[in-house]
C-alpha cells in the first residue's frame, strides 16, 4: 500500500516526461525544423558559358575557336532566394553580383583572344613571342589602343542583361514543405522538389514526390501541369 | 516450245545490244575534253587564237600544232607540220602551208568514225625527219576535213625551245631567247609533286645539278637491271663468265616467260647467249632474260639478290636501298601473311651506282644506246623503251622502269660536249604518277641538265632566291584597314599578323625531310 502511493506518481510522472518529450519532438519536427528554410539564401550561377560562346560567335572561325583556351578563369553572379514566413518566395538577381562579374567576364574574353590571335599568328607562320613582343603589345601597336578598350568597342556581348537574365533566373509565388520536400506554385504551375538544410547551407537535391493535399476547389482556367525543373540538381544556396 | 525458245533467244539479242551500246558509250566518256580557246602573242605581235583541249583537268593543256605552226610562222622558231590520222610530220625551221580553219574558235569536237576514242595515243610522231615518243591527241577539224595534232604545251615547250609564259591568261612567246627554267623554282611552284623523287647530275664529275627527295627509299622497279648488269659485268671481268658464253636456260627461266610479266618466251633448254641475254634485258627490260643471267652468274636468283645486297654494301649505297629480286619485280614474302616486297633505292643511291657503272663499264651505253636489236640466240628482235633515246639527242641511256607501286621509273644519259671533253650528263627520275610525267620530268630535266653541263657545271648554277619570283602578295583587306579600326575578329587577325611580319621577313617554307618512318610502302 505504501508501495504503491510512491510507484504510481512515479510511473504517471514517467509517463509525461515521455509524453512531453515525444510531443516537443513531433512539434519540432512538424513545426521547427520546417522553419528552416526561412530567410534569404544565395547562389552562384557559372556564366562563364555564355562568355566563351559570345567569343567564339564573334571569332567567326569555328576551326580556330575549336583551339582557342580561355583560361581556368569562371565567372559567376549570385541570386537571391527569400522564403517569407507566410508561404510565399522569390529569387532575384542580385545586380551587385551581376556589376561585379562584368570585369572578370572581360578578363575572360581578353583571354580567349589572345589565344585566338596566337593560333591566328602561327597558322601566319609567325609568333608574338618570335619578334619579341606580346600579343597585348601587338594589338596596341596595330590599333593604338588596348585590347581591353578593343574589345569594348567592337567586341560582342559577353553577358546577357539584367532582364534577359531576370527572364531565367527571377521567380516567385508561394510554397509549402512537409517531409522534406518542398512544393512551390510558379504561375500556377507546381513544383516538388526534395531539399534539406544544414547550418547555413540549404540544398535541392531533385525532383519530389507530391505528398500534399490537393486543395478542393481548382482555379479556373489554370494550367497546373508541373514544372519540369528549376536547375541543375544539386543546386546549393548559402544562408545570406 | 520453238516460240518459247524464239522469245527468249530475241530478248537475250536485245538485251546484249544494249549493253554494247552502253559499254560503248561508257568507253567514249573515258575522258573529257574541255574545248578552250587562248590568246598567244608571239614576239609582242596582236594575239592570235590558238585552239587547246585541257584533258580531264584545267591546265592539262593540249595545244593545236597548226594553230601554232600559224602564229610562228615566219619567227625562227617556225616550224612545218603535217598530221593524218594516226602520224605527225614536224619539221623545226620548215615553213608551214595552211589547210584552212587554223586559228578559228573552238566550238566542237568532231569525233573521226576511224578513231572514235579522243584519248591520248603514242602516235608516230617524226620531228626533223627522226622517230620520237610522245603522247599526242589527233582531232579532225570542224570542217571533217583536215586532221589536227594536240600536243601537250610542256613537251612542246621543250621541242621548240622558246620562251613562253602565261600572263593574264594569255600565252607570250618571245622567239629571241630560249626556254628556260629553274628546276628550284619549278620545285616551288609544285612541278615535282607527281614523282616521288629525282637528281640530275653530272657522272664524269660526280657533281650534283638539283635533286629533289634524293634521300627517300622508293621503290626502283626494272631500274634494279642496273644493278644486275653491274654484277654481269664484273663476273666477266673476273673472267666467270664472257660474252660469247651461251647458257641454258631453266625451268624458271620458262615458267617467267609465260607469266603475265613476261616480254617473250623461252622455252627450258634454251642456249641464250650472254650478250643476247644482256640486250634483252637492257632494251626491252626482259624479266626472263634478266633471270637467265641472274642464274648464269650465281646459280640461282636467292644466291645472286644476295650478291647484289653485299653490292650495294660495297658501293656505300644506304639502308634505304635494298634488293629482293633480279628484276625489280614484286615478291611475295614465304609467310602465312605474306608481304609482297620491292626493290627500294634513293635517287642519290641510284646516282652512286650509276656513277660507278661508267666509271668500270662505260659500255653500258653501247647496249642502252641501241634503239633496236637482232638477238639471234633467241630468234627475237627488240626495241628499247626509253623515250627520250627518240626525244633528246645526245641520249646513251640508260633504263626505264614501271611497276604499279613503283610508278614510271627512268635513268636517262646524255653526253655533253664540253670545254674539258665529254661528261655524262645522268638523270634519275623516281616514281612518277604515269609516263607522261615522267618522260616530261626527264626531258625536261636532260636539257637543264645539259646546258649547266655546258656552261661549266655546279659552279655556273646561278644563285636561287625566291623572292626574285614571287611578288608579295598585297592584302586587300590591309589597305581597306589603314585608317580604320577593324570590325571583325578576322580583321584584327590580319592586321595582328600584318603588324608581326613588320618585324621580321616572312619565313621560309619547311624543308624537313620526311623521316623513313613516314614514307609510305
Amino acid at each position: 500500500m505504501k508501495a504503491n502511493k510512491i510507484l504510481v506518481p512515479m510511473v504517471i510522472f514517467l509517463l509525461l516526461v515521455i509524453l512531453t518529450g515525444a510531443g516537443l519532438f513531433i512539434f519540432q519536427n512538424k513545426y521547427v525544423r520546417n522553419k528552416s528554410h526561412l530567410g534569404t539564401w544565395q547562389r552562384d550561377v557559372d556564366m562563364t558559358p555564355y562568355v566563351v560562346a559570345s567569343m567564339n560567335e564573334w571569332f567567326a572561325d569555328p576551326t580556330t575557336a575549336s583551339r582557342v583556351s580561355f583560361g581556368t578563369g569562371k565567372v559567376y553572379i549570385k541570386t537571391d532566394l527569400t522564403f517569407n514566413d507566410d508561404g510565399s518566395f522569390t529569387e532575384k538577381i542580385n545586380p551587385e553580383s551581376y556589376e561585379a562579374a562584368k570585369p572578370v567576364a572581360k578578363e575572360i574574353a581578353l583571354e580567349g583572344l589572345r589565344s585566338f590571335l596566337e593560333i591566328r599568328l602561327e597558322s601566319a607562320g609567325t609568333s608574338a613571342e618570335s619578334v619579341g613582343k606580346t600579343v597585348d603589345d601587338l594589338i596596341e601597336e596595330a590599333l593604338e589602343m588596348t585590347a581591353a578598350e578593343y574589345l569594348d568597342q567592337k567586341g560582342p556581348t559577353l553577358l546577357p542583361s539584367m532582364d534577359e537574365l531576370g527572364t531565367i533566373y527571377d521567380l516567385s509565388g508561394t510554397y509549402e514543405v512537409k517531409d522534406g520536400v518542398m512544393k512551390r506554385t510558379i504561375s500556377g504551375k507546381p513544383i516538388c522538389e526534395k531539399y534539406f538544410t544544414k547550418d547555413d547551407y540549404l540544398m535541392f537535391t531533385g525532383i519530389g514526390e507530391d505528398i500534399f493535399e490537393k486543395p478542393i476547389a481548382q482555379p479556373m482556367g489554370g494550367d497546373d501541369t508541373p514544372l519540369e525543373m528549376l536547375y541543375d540538381y544539386p543546386a546549393l544556396y548559402i544562408k545570406k | 516450245m520453238k516460240k518459247f525458245l524464239s522469245i527468249v533467244i530475241s530478248i537475250t539479242l536485245i538485251l546484249g545490244s544494249l549493253n554494247f551500246f552502253c559499254i560503248r558509250s561508257y568507253a567514249d566518256e573515258r575522258d573529257f575534253e574541255y574545248l578552250r580557246n587562248l590568246d598567244v602573242i608571239v614576239d609582242g605581235k596582236d594575239p592570235v587564237n590558238v585552239k587547246y583541249v585541257d584533258l580531264n583537268y584545267d591546265n592539262a593543256s593540249y595545244v593545236s600544232l597548226r594553230d601554232l605552226a600559224v602564229a610562228l610562222k615566219g619567227t625562227h622558231a617556225e616550224y612545218s607540220v603535217t598530221v593524218t590520222d594516226s602520224a605527225i610530220t614536224m619539221n623545226r625551221g620548215g615553213s608551214y602551208t595552211e589547210v584552212g580553219g587554223e586559228n578559228d574558235e573552238f566550238t566542237s569536237l568532231v569525233r573521226d568514225k576511224k578513231s572514235p576514242e579522243y584519248t591520248r595515243k603514242r602516235n608516230r610522231f617524226t620531228l626533223n625527219g627522226a622517230a620520237s615518243y610522245y603522247y599526242t591527241i589527233i582531232y579532225k577539224d570542224d570542217n571533217e576535213t583536215n586532221y589536227d595534232c594536240y600536243m601537250y604545251l610542256a613537251d612542246l615547250a621543250l621541242i621548240l625551245n622558246v620562251d613562253m609564259h602565261y600572263d593574264n591568261g594569255a600565252l607570250v612567246i618571245d622567239t629571241s631567247s630560249p626556254f628556260s627554267f629553274d628546276p628550284r623554282r619549278l620545285e616551288d611552284e609544285g612541278y615535282f609533286l607527281s614523282t616521288n623523287s629525282v637528281l640530275v647530275g653530272d657522272a664524269t664529275t660526280g657533281e650534283i645539278y638539283y635533286s629533289y627527295n634524293p634521300d627517300t627509299s622508293v621503290a626502283m622497279a626494272s631500274t634494279t637491271k642496273l644493278m644486275t648488269f653491274l654484277l654481269v659485268m664484273d663476273e666477266i671481268a673476273k673472267g666467270n663468265l664472257s660474252l660469247d658464253d651461251k647458257v641454258e636456260t631453266s625451268a624458271n627461266v620458262e615458267k617467267l616467260s609465260n607469266s603475265i610479266d613476261r616480254t617473250f618466251r623461252i622455252p627450258e633448254g634454251t642456249k641464250a647467249n650472254i650478250e643476247d641475254l644482256i640486250y634483252g634485258m637492257l632494251l626491252p627490260s626482259s624479266n626472263e632474260c634478266t633471270l637467265a643471267l641472274a642464274e648464269a652468274v650465281s646459280g640461282s636468283e636467292k644466291n645472286f639478290v644476295k650478291r647484289m645486297n653485299e653490292k650495294a654494301a660495297e658501293l656505300g649505297l644506304s639502308e634505304g636501298t635494298e634488293f629482293h629480286t633480279c628484276n625489280g619485280l614484286p615478291v611475295y614474302t614465304e609467310e602465312v601473311m605474306e608481304n609482297k616486297v620491292q626493290n627500294f633505292i634513293t635517287a642519290n643511291d641510284m646516282f652512286k651506282l650509276v656513277c660507278h657503272i661508267f666509271s668500270v663499264y662505260p659500255q653500258i651505253t653501247d647496249y642502252t644506246s641501241c634503239t633496236t636489236k637482232t638477238l639471234s640466240s633467241l630468234g627475237k628482235s627488240v626495241n628499247n623503251t626509253n623515250p627520250m633515246l627518240y626525244n633528246v639527242p645526245g641520249v646513251v641511256g640508260l633504263k626505264t622502269g614501271t611497276t604499279n607501286k613503283a610508278g614510271a621509273c627512268l635513268v636517262s644519259a646524255l653526253q655533253a660536249d664540253t670545254e674539258n671533253g665529254v661528261h655524262t650528263v645522268v638523270v634519275v627520275e623516281l616514281g612518277a604518277e604515269d609516263i607522261l610525267i615522267r618522260n616530261n620530268v626527264s626531258q625536261a630535266l636532260l636539257v637543264y641538265g645539259s646546258r649547266v653541263c655546258k656552261n661549266g657545271g655546279a659552279a655556273s648554277i646561278p644563285d636561287y632566291n625566291p623572292a626574285d619570283y614571287y611578288e608579295p602578295e598585297v592584302d586587300e583587306t590591309l589597305a581597306a584597314l589603314s585608317g580604320r579600326t577593324p570590325e571583325t575578329a578576322d580583321e584584327l587577325a590580319r592586321l595582328v599578323v600584318w603588324t608581326a611580319r613588320n618585324y621580321m621577313p616572312i619565313p621560309e617554307p619547311d624543308l624537313t625531310e620526311v623521316p623513313d618512318a613516314d614514307v609510305n610502302e
